[in-house]
């Protein structure tokens, strides 16, 4: 069940670079609610700083990033945080802070200047907690978690902040099959329940394949190939974008690719 | 919320006694009760003088010091995303040490030596912002490199000044340098940049709490970084520069007091601003005061006592939270 075709997120002719490389040429996309976007890419193709210019920490060489239909350069960083949210790649935390100071981070865009978390925040953030697992680690130091503990405590945080476009920078890094699963499965819940627009940086093909319904494939130097599944998942595309043989194995749940 | 509140509260209780303790030590013996109704029922004479003209300035200045020191350390911090940066890591007190040691190597009286360490505090505050922001970005490292590299600068000047000046003025310069509240100026303008500050850091305690992620991290949350990022150099700066100002570089204060705090689960801003105001200024009270007092009337650099006082408590705090926690 999707929810109602609505424009969330729209690029029109975005270009990006990074100096001397061009790491898109005039991309138009648009994302509806209820979508699940998969960049997919080699290594340095550029799908973190596209991820970074679609989030405006970035700005575009040309062209524009629309979030409902506003561009992005209209608004304010508060006002593009209450609608748009990122998972970064890597997390920082120089100082001590506990699980449960971490995720309420993300409450920062929905609070007033001089407003305290409420009982409703620290509800949300007990929700997000429980859907990656971590229910029981709230008083927990945050330096003590493990590689792919830190990562769900980095996903519950983007929950907890509660935007309509959520961009994932690699989210299944460091997680086990079984939260891979269960997250993605969350998400994919969350998008077509709340009609919320996920894009996200997954470099295990199968696993994009089996949760989006688009794929943004870059091939390097500017050019792209966007669509849906049926459009865009072909042999010859897919072997280009990884530079690899693949063979294609049919089973109970869609095509598999295992590496050639 | 229930434990920073009580901490803060325990603090206050610190803070009140250390004050106390301050104005009730000294060569003149005053009792308690003496000292009570020379703060309340002031009437002329010697214990009135003792309390109100000699002890009280020099207190207030100690703790605003203390206070600012600890402030700045905490958000210096912040700026730098690193847990080892101090007020003095970004040359501003090498700034102000030259132009104090300049004064005073000159022979010139204490209006000038305050007005000169404060200009070349403000000289080095400029000078590293300048630089650091050069052609391109401004990074937390680039700002560190920079402060670090200008830093040393002034420590080269110092070392000239110390081993090209006249000997008479030596003493005064090495106890300038290692901190000494015995001539405090007036601490009125202090504690007005102090309160100030302390009210911007508490106001902006979620957004630093977010800051200190990581810039990109804060920007995603909705954090307009660079003016933030501009308020917190510019007030640590100036808090430093007041600091230095009013009684020479004190180490150790703004360095330990915020981790003193983190370590005792204050790790929120919001709460950690005040609590290091209030423990950074009880400390440094506490240390003036045994400077005064220990080897009477022989007067003791504040700065040795900080950290004679700082180093143990800082040693089990850490040592306990290790246990504790299992980090």
């Amino acid at each position: 069940m999707k929810p109602e075709p609505k424009t969330l997120l729209e690029t029109h002719q975005l270009c990006v670079d990074v100096p001397g490389k061009a790491l898109c040429r005039n991309l138009n996309i648009s994302v509806q609610a209820g979508d699940i976007w998969c960049v997919l890419g080699r290594n340095g193709v550029g799908k973190t700083t596209l991820l970074h210019t679609l989030a405006g920490l970035r700005e575009p060489t040309g062209g524009s990033v629309c979030l409902a239909q506003t561009p992005l350069s209209q608004l304010s960083r508060n006002t593009i945080a209450r609608t748009l949210g990122i998972l970064f790649q890597d997390h920082y935390d120089p100082f001590p802070a506990t699980v449960m100071e971490t995720v309420l981070i993300g409450r920062h865009p929905h609070l007033g200047a001089w407003g305290w978390e409420g009982p409703e925040d620290y509800q949300l953030a007990d929700t997000a907690l429980d859907v990656v697992g971590l229910n029981g680690f709230k008083q927990r130091n945050v330096a003590t978690l493990s590689g792919g503990e830190r990562r769900r405590l980095g996903i519950a945080t983007l929950l907890v902040q509660q935007p309509s476009v959520y961009l994932w920078d690699e989210p299944t890094n460091h997680l086990d099959l079984h939260h891979q699963m269960q997250i993605l499965e969350h998400l994919r819940d969350n998008a077509h329940k709340d009609g919320t627009a996920h894009i996200m940086v997954i470099h295990d093909l199968n696993l994009a394949v089996r949760f989006a319904d688009h794929f943004l494939l870059l091939l390097g130097g500017g050019d792209y190939y966007a669509g849906t599944g049926p459009e865009v998942l072909r042999q010859d595309l897919l072997e280009r974008v990884f530079g690899h043989v693949l063979v294609p194995i049919k089973g109970a749940t869609g095509t598999a690719w295992l590496a050639g | 919320m229930a434990r920073p509140l009580t901490l803060l509260l325990l603090l206050c209780v610190l803070c009140g006694g250390s004050l106390a303790f301050a104005l009730h030590t000294g060569s003149v013996t005053i009792t308690w009760s003496q000292l009570w109704s020379a703060l309340w029922n002031p009437a002329p004479g010697m214990i009135h003088d003792v309390v109100l003209r000699i002890r009280l300035p020099r207190v207030v200045a100690a703790f605003v010091t203390g206070g600012m020191l600890a402030l700045a350390g905490a958000l210096m911090q912040v700026l730098l995303r690193n847990p080892l940066a101090d007020p003095y890591i970004l040359g501003i007190s090498g700034g102000a040490a030259v132009g104090a040691l300049g004064s005073l190597m000159l022979g010139l009286g204490t209006t000038w030596i305050t007005g000169s360490a404060f200009i070349g505090a403000l000289v080095s505050m400029l000078l590293v912002f300048g630089l650091a922001h050069g052609r391109g970005g401004w990074t937390p490292n680039r700002l560190l490199l920079t402060g670090v590299v200008v830093a040393a600068g002034w420590g080269a000047v110092i070392g000239l000044l110390l081993t090209t000046g006249p000997d008479q003025t030596l003493r005064g310069m090495v106890f300038w340098l290692m901190g000494d509240l015995s001539n405090p100026g007036r601490p009125t303008l202090g504690f007005l940049v102090l309160l100030v500050g302390l009210a911007i850091a508490v106001t902006q305690g979620r957004a630093l709490n977010i800051l200190s992620r990581g810039e990109m991290q804060a920007a995603a949350l909705g954090l307009s970084v660079a003016p933030l990022r501009l308020t917190v150099y510019g007030l640590a700066s100036l808090l430093t520069a007041m600091a230095v100002t009013l009684a020479g570089s004190i180490g150790f204060v703004g360095l330990v007091v915020p981790h003193m705090l983190r370590l005792l689960g204050i790790r929120d801003h919001r709460w950690l601003a005040p609590a290091a105001v209030l423990l950074g200024g009880s400390l440094l009270v506490l240390a003036d005061t045994l400077a005064r007092s220990l080897l009477a009337p022989r007067q003791l650099p504040v700065g040795v006592l900080t950290a004679f006082i700082g180093v143990p408590v800082f040693l089990f705090l850490l040592h306990r939270s290790r246990a504790v926690h299992g980090q």
